[in-house]
């Protein structure tokens, strides 16, 4: 058994236990909620899961400090992820006012870039870099605090660990620069 | 790329700068096409970053999910649960009712459920290169090698790695299921064969429901009896590669169960 807190914090490192517990307490009320309304279970499936990875991105990125419990926060986004998909499908038009949860959180702006061939050429990049690289870039966009990154990198001061993150981020732009595809959708002297 | 403007940048996007600090750049963004072309960079490739990272958390959910789901026809088969202590007892009835059951045929002239499946039971041959013209999968290629050596545990540890990986495996699920069989590690034989069925793959479906029949046979459970008879009277009708042991078979529960 996970308190709300122990549940967050383990979304936001990707706990395995944690994720098992939160689909085994959480999962069946969002099957019912889908099944009863138009949806299959593999729909349900589809859906905890995107609301799983939302739940990561605003925790995480977003910084959302949630008003109500986990299990209301993800169902709400659950249900209105169902509701936009049976809409969309023209199943359902009417739009649900009641929504107070953040949860069209994947943007016109993200979508496009996500089908750019430019976004693929910095993720192309960014797994060329060394693990340690990739690690030190991801933990400084999630705002964790240097001295944190240092710990957790073993670095010896966070000096070190601000000239590897220069370093690391230099290595990145110069393998996306290099690139010949570059041109294509950057120019950069 | 001006690496002049890389650290206000980075401060910038990160919320680092107090309120002059902010509004000097962005004062200075207005009128700084430069910097503008920086920004944007810098901001496609953090989201980049984040993005890839999304998904990295992605697929750790999958491979959760896809673990539970392996282990949780098993669990449905074994009546294990902590909170359903009285299907333990239902199950030790169950043992009990088998016991006395398998004792009182054994005193009579029908074959028991174990005699059988002993009777009934042959591993499937290998036929996974006739049927795809080649294999690419280079483990499936080490399972396939290990099964017709007669390796089975080797050859079911494979075999799961694989349907962990590409749940829809469907060749990965059926050799597994066999291999669970020969190792006598039916409830997971036993949920390979249902996924076959379950989820209406053409390929091996009737052999998934022939030794999903064989397995439950094994199990020597007497009240799952009335399954196989369903699984074994579809395959008596569909006319398939089956059909004949499986009315054989039909007929010899039949007698078995009228003793």
């Amino acid at each position: 058994m996970y308190s709300d807190k122990e549940i967050i914090k383990g979304i936001k490192t990707g706990n395995g236990k944690v994720l098992k517990f939160v689909y085994k307490n959480h999962f069946p009320a969002i099957r019912n909620m889908i099944v009863n309304n138009s949806g299959t279970n593999d729909d349900a499936e589809d859906i905890f899961q995107d609301a799983l990875v939302i739940t990561y991105k605003n925790l995480v990125y977003r910084e959302v400090v949630l008003s109500s419990t986990i299990k209301t926060y993800v169902y709400a986004i659950c249900r209105n992820l169902w509701l936009q998909k049976i809409t969309k499908a023209g199943k359902n038009r009417e739009r649900n006012n009641e929504m107070k949860y953040e949860t069209n959180i994947i943007t016109e702006e993200e979508t496009n870039m996500q089908e750019s061939g430019k976004y693929e050429l910095y993720r192309k990049h960014f797994r060329l870099l060394s693990e340690d690289c990739r690690k030190i870039l991801t933990m400084f966009l999630k705002k964790i605090p240097l001295k944190d990154i240092a710990a957790t990198m073993n670095h010896k001061s966070v000096d070190y660990t601000k000239t590897r993150k220069y370093l690391c981020k230099k290595a990145l732009k110069k393998g996306i620069f290099n690139d010949p595809d570059c041109k294509k959708y950057i120019s950069h002297e | 790329m001006n690496s002049d403007n890389n650290k206000i940048i980075d401060d910038f996007l990160l919320d680092k700068l107090d309120n002059n600090e902010k509004q000097d750049f962005e004062n200075e963004l207005k009128i700084n096409p430069s910097l503008q072309k920086d920004l944007s960079f810098e901001k496609d490739v953090n989201n980049a970053i984040i993005q890839d990272d999304i998904e990295r958390f992605r697929q750790k959910v999958i491979s959760v999910r896809q673990n539970m789901k392996e282990k949780e026809p098993i669990k449905r088969s074994l009546f294990i649960g902590t909170k359903q202590t009285w299907l333990l007892i239902a199950a030790s009835v169950l043992v009990l009712f088998a016991t006395l059951s398998l004792l009182y045929h054994l005193n009579n002239n029908g074959h028991t459920n174990l005699e059988l499946y002993a009777m009934y039971f042959e591993p499937y041959q290998s036929d996974i290169i006739e049927r795809s013209g080649g294999i690419e999968n280079s483990m499936l290629v080490s399972a396939v090698e290990a099964y017709n050596k007669g390796d089975f545990v080797t050859a079911s540890k494979i075999f799961n790695s694989i349907t962990i990986n590409e749940p829809d495996n469907i060749v990965a699920r059926f050799y597994g299921g066999i291999s669970n069989m020969q190792i006598d590690n039916y409830p997971k034989a036993i949920a390979s064969f249902q996924y076959i069925i379950s989820n209406n793959k053409f390929l091996f479906k009737e052999q998934a429901q022939w030794y999903l029949a064989l397995a439950i046979l094994k199990t020597d459970n007497n009240s799952d009896l009335d399954k196989v008879i369903e699984l074994l009277t579809k395959l008596r009708d569909n006319n398939g590669d089956c059909s004949k042991d499986a009315g054989n078979l039909l007929v010899e529960i039949e007698n078995h169960t009228s003793n």
